[in-house]
């Protein structure tokens, strides 16, 4: 994401351009609907986060630190609404009507739909904190780099934790017949 | 077996995340490590699994349903702007016509020949005795609650652009409080054995009779609920004057 661009795009919406606003949710509503679809399961949910996510940023973004980077911001908010939506629902929706949340493309085919079933599962089975970690290096692509910013900690924390979370990820996986038996 | 600081190696080579210095020393451990070699075969797998998971698009009315709620919320923040000059107005106004309406009605509590059932029930005369607001997205219901004979009426605005649902129950312990809707256009009421559920989308204004004969305060279980958000709250009548 560009942060000037970003930036820019702040200013206007504080100075009451809406339509601004209209592009920062463009730019930024596929990563917090695939973050909040792998963390929760559940379309429908994910759905209702993102929606949430962006109208409190509206309304908050005055309080926004414009020498930080609008990213890390709107990730925060995410994580607190995705954590606030796991604690109203409790129990986990049956992965039939988690996924998909559009119609399979043609190049979704059965295999590609049995392992993104598969690790969505996983994922579930892992801790809040290792989900998270394999959901941005592995699904949304952030680097290390981009991690370390986003948690305040040194990149090589984040590769042991993700070591740690792959390794856990691995044994759910091949509990699905996924890797070796 | 293998060890940690290999382990580590191996997943980084996988995921195709080692430095040079990195791949160099663990393919020059792999080629005597039949195990290591094994190992690497899985670990590709498995990344080659997680790269299989490709993003979702975000569904498509995602962005209209945002940029609607904001255009209302503005409208709604732009209203209350306009409203607001009158604002101060308003205590004055509601307390003159509190105290014209109240006098006669204290009289006729003390003097009448209903005044017991009067008497006894929640406080105060025409200022209401609660009043809260709920709001949750794409709706809001304001709801203010005035004493009246065996327990108390309330008086709700509701206010949605959204279908909204309103679901009053009292709280254990009011097992012999009562809720019964009053007809109220363009809003429909669904009566349980402990609970109250009103349903409607636009302005309307409607009525509930809470019957609460033991005299006691009287907790209310609210959740209102649209398709775009949900809110829990409780509405607390005092106790009637003893």
């Amino acid at each position: 994401m560009n942060e000037t661009e970003d930036d820019e795009l702040v200013g206007r919406v504080l100075a009451g351009d809406d339509a601004a606003f209209g592009d920062l949710v463009a730019r930024y509503q596929g990563l917090i609907f695939n973050l909040a679809l792998r963390m929760l399961g559940n379309a429908e949910d994910a759905r209702d986060v993102a929606q949430t996510v962006f109208m409190k940023a509206w309304r908050k973004l005055s309080t926004f630190d414009r020498g930080s980077r609008f990213f890390s911001w709107i990730y925060r908010i995410s994580l607190n609404e995705i954590l606030n939506q796991r604690r109203a629902r409790r129990t986990t929706a049956p992965l039939d009507e988690a996924l998909p949340a559009t119609e399979p493309g043609p190049e979704q085919d059965h295999e590609s739909t049995v392992r993104t079933a598969a690790v969505q599962e996983a994922l579930m089975e892992l801790r809040q904190a290792d989900r998270e970690l394999v959901v941005l290096h592995h699904l949304l692509r952030l680097s290390h780099r981009e991690i370390a910013e986003l948690h305040h900690v040194p990149e090589k924390t984040v590769k042991s934790r993700l070591f740690t979370a792959r390794q856990r990820l691995e044994v759910h996986l091949r509990r699905r017949g996924f890797g070796p038996s | 077996m293998i060890d940690r600081e290999h382990e580590q190696l191996l997943q980084l080579l996988a995921a195709g995340e080692a430095s040079p210095a990195e791949r160099a020393r663990i393919e020059a451990w792999l080629e005597h490590s039949a195990e290591g070699r094994r190992r690497r075969a899985e670990l590709e797998a498995l990344m080659r699994t997680l790269a299989g998971v490709k993003p979702v698009e975000a569904p498509a009315r995602l962005h209209g349903e945002v940029m609607s709620a904001i255009a209302r919320e503005r409208l709604d923040r732009r209203h209350a702007k306009e409203r607001r000059p009158w604002a101060f107005a308003l205590p004055v106004a509601a307390a003159l016509l509190a105290v014209a309406i109240a006098i006669p009605w204290s009289r006729h509590a003390l003097h009448g020949p209903q005044s017991p059932d009067v008497s006894g029930s929640l406080v105060g005369g025409v200022a209401p005795i609660a009043r809260e607001e709920w709001r949750v997205e794409g709706a809001s219901v304001t709801v203010r609650a005035y004493a009246a004979p065996g327990g108390a009426r309330l008086v709700l605005e509701l206010n949605a652009s959204q279908p909204l649902e309103l679901q009053l129950a009292p709280q254990e312990g009011g097992a012999a409080v009562r809720l019964t809707a009053a007809a109220a256009a363009g809003v429909q009421t669904v009566a349980g054995p402990r609970s109250l559920i009103l349903r409607a989308a636009g302005e309307h204004r409607a009525e509930v009779a809470v019957s609460a004969p033991q005299g006691g305060p009287v907790r209310i279980d609210a959740e209102l609920r649209t398709g775009l958000g949900r809110r829990q709250a409780t509405l607390l009548l005092p106790a009637r004057d003893r």
